[in-house]
């Protein structure tokens, strides 16, 4: 089973953006000395008080030449947003940094403040989506390649540079409203599913996600993973109060920030529901915090619920919990929990 | 004087790409080692037997995490093809990944092929170089902005994360047409000249440029940074003759692949000269080969003319000189011409 981490660069508060910068940089350096598999970069735009992650690529491109053996992955590329020539230039680029260490992830993001502040209409983002995931894939494996299509035209042109690994590096797609699980199950890539979701409606949705597969003729069932915060320590008590005050920050910024700015009512009403609970019911349902032996026996429970290839552990929700108790948590997490799944 | 290194992630006959990466990298850490102040990188696009440097922010966020000291330029970035907002993003991240390294070199480079490719009309190319530009400061110096230009329209955007050097990275502009030198000069910035333009051409230009800027009331004499070939030899035979070859195919690669690319005639015909130039003619005019004496005093020459503060030196003109050499000519640079100027 796959082990990922996953680094959303969270602004600190009271901190400047380049100490934030330089701490999530660290829990990224954690993930690869530690001995992770993967670490997952998120991209959000224009909300100072949430994360600094404008630019993943480019974050990337520093991530590649601190590390040497984690993979690399894109959690998510806001791809309808961007120019899919750029894009792929960008991702080659990097996947030739990191000597094919890139996983490409895509979405559209239920975000609204993306698409307001790059001025793209919501409503033509499943279009850009896979419009533009078309464009990388043609500039990546053809020799020369032309597009003529709803948003983009491009005749005759060389790609350069192409990716690393060959033919491409892994796409993945993020799924999180039900239409999301249809069109990746259409497309047959594997998808990546965010806790916040829920699990009645993730079981519900991966099951509808393996059927539109099958239906399109992909054989294999589909690779799942499930990206939820994880917080390790050595005892219960410390695993629950430690990161409390930053989960608790989260679910205030979801409040205020995300919640009015969601696109899918959807996806609107699950996170106002995940910014009405109490700390009490996140523990119990939509994150792992807790002894190395109790995240064990929740992985374990979520495998077997969604059929899991892996899981990308939120390390850091809200972004406030003190650096060297994240970087006790990674090494918790990847020297006493992951043994048991590989 | 800065002494600077322009790094175009050439692609060597026969070599594959990521070998191109790997050299690079290994050229901006001797550049980094031996003291040279800043390393400079181009943009191509779509031309796989010249370089793989199609995404130089992403690289230069590499090179920031590699790199301690080295000021890290862009020369230059081609601002009309890209997406000014996320440009505004990238840079800010390099910038902070870097602690302040970035400089950020912008043009609209002569060569329709990149236009082509992104299907962008060069036609537009000044008028969105200039709303782009435009964009940019605003992003990176308000809290908040809007735009309404005629390409781009934004609406309220904060952009994140902000610059590490404030008010802002520092800008310098790549001129070539007679008209460009009184523009920038009048809008204060900071240039890059090319010595493929004649001495005489440039000082008339130059003088333009200074005049603009005095006329707009800006302080002192203007910086300008001088875009040349270098090559430093032991004795004066071996540095005429070792880069020779390389030089040869640079310039004639020039006139049969860049002209029918080029999208000014100033340039094409300045390239259709070059070609026919005997190369003892060029070694006097256009290039910076010769012992450490020699091209001392043509570096002193050149700034007692040009009133240059700067030079970008490109050190392996044409690609082809075997990289062991253009080690040892940037040592010999760095430990015998540069304390001159310093």
């Amino acid at each position: 089973m796959h082990f990922g981490t996953f680094a959303e660069f969270n602004t600190r508060v009271g901190k400047t953006q380049a100490q934030t910068l330089r701490e999530s940089l660290r829990e990224v350096e954690a993930a690869e000395t530690m001995g992770m598999d993967s670490v997952w970069l998120a991209e959000d735009h224009f909300s100072p008080a949430n994360t600094i992650m404008g630019s993943p690529f480019t974050i990337a491109g520093a991530v590649a030449a601190r590390t040497k053996r984690v993979r690399i992955g894109m959690g998510v590329v806001l791809l309808p947003l961007h120019n899919p020539v750029r894009v792929a230039e960008e991702a080659s680029t990097l996947d030739l940094l990191s000597d094919g260490r890139l996983d490409f992830g895509v979405g559209r993001s239920p975000v609204l403040v993306n698409y307001r502040g790059f001025n793209i209409p919501y409503d033509e983002a499943r279009d850009r989506l896979s419009e533009g995931l078309e464009v990388v894939k043609k500039a990546w494996t053809e020799e020369t390649f032309s597009h003529q299509g709803k948003h983009w035209s491009f005749k005759d042109v060389t790609l350069v540079p192409k990716p690393y690994q060959s033919p491409h590096p892994p796409i993945w797609f993020a799924a999180s409203s039900e239409e999301s699980f249809v069109q990746a199950g259409e497309m047959g890539l594997p998808i990546l599913i965010p806790s916040v979701t829920g699990f009645p409606k993730l079981v519900e949705r991966v099951a509808v996600y393996r059927k539109v597969r099958q239906a399109a003729g992909y054989s294999e069932p589909g690779e799942v993973m499930l990206r939820i915060p994880a917080y390790a320590a050595e005892t219960e008590a410390k695993a629950r109060s430690e990161p409390e005050p930053s989960t608790l920050h989260k679910v205030e910024l979801r409040a205020k920030i995300l919640l009015p700015n969601i696109a899918s009512e959807d996806v609107a009403r699950e996170f106002k529901k995940a910014s009405e609970v109490s700390y009490d019911d996140i523990l119990r349902d939509s994150v792992m915090y807790g002894t190395p032996d109790a995240i064990v026996d929740r992985i374990q429970e979520y495998r077997e619920m969604l059929g899991l290839s892996g899981v990308i552990l939120e390390t850091n929700l809200g972004g406030q919990i003190p650096i060297d108790l994240v970087v006790n948590s990674i090494g918790l997490l990847a020297k006493k929990v992951m043994p048991a799944f590989k | 004087m800065d002494f600077g290194m322009l790094t175009d992630f050439h692609v060597r006959p026969g070599g594959s790409q990521p070998e191109a990466f790997e050299e690079s990298f290994r050229q901006v850490d001797v550049a980094e080692t031996l003291g040279m102040d800043s390393v400079w990188l181009g943009e191509h696009h779509f031309t796989p037997d010249r370089s793989v440097l199609a995404s130089p922010l992403t690289i230069a966020s590499t090179i920031s995490a590699r790199t301690e000291r080295l000021r890290i330029g862009l020369a230059v970035q081609v601002l009309p093809l890209g997406n000014p907002l996320r440009m505004a993003e990238e840079t800010a991240t390099v910038d902070q990944i870097s602690k302040g390294r970035l400089d950020f070199g912008i043009g609209r480079s002569g060569l329709t092929r990149y236009y082509e490719g992104y299907n962008v009309p060069y036609g537009e190319s000044r008028a969105r170089f200039i709303e782009s530009l435009d964009i940019i400061m605003k992003a990176w110096t308000q809290e908040r902005f809007s735009h309404d230009g005629e390409y781009h329209s934004f609406h309220d955007v904060t952009v994140v994360p902000k610059p590490y050097q404030r008010p802002h990275p520092p800008i310098r502009v790549a001129v070539a047409s007679a008209d460009t030198f009184a523009l920038m000069g009048g809008r204060g910035f900071p240039i890059f000249a090319s010595a493929n333009t004649p001495v005489s051409v440039l000082q008339e230009r130059l003088s333009q440029y200074r005049q603009a800027r005095r006329e707009a009331g800006h302080p002192g004499d203007g910086d300008v940074a001088l875009r040349i070939p270098a090559y430093v030899g032991e004795t004066a035979e071996r540095a005429r003759s070792e880069p020779r070859a390389s030089t040869e195919h640079g310039v004639a690669y020039a006139a049969s692949e860049l002209i029918a690319t080029a999208a000014s005639e100033e340039v094409a015909e300045r390239m259709r000269q070059a070609a026919e130039t005997p190369y003892e003619e060029l070694l006097k005019r256009r290039l910076l080969y010769g012992t450490p004496q020699e091209v001392t005093e043509r570096l002193a020459m050149l700034q007692d003319e040009l009133g240059i503060s700067g030079v970008v030196l490109e050190m392996n003109y044409g690609s082809r000189i075997p990289y062991d050499r253009v080690v040892i000519s940037v040592r010999v640079l760095t430990e015998k011409v540069m304390p001159n100027f310093k």
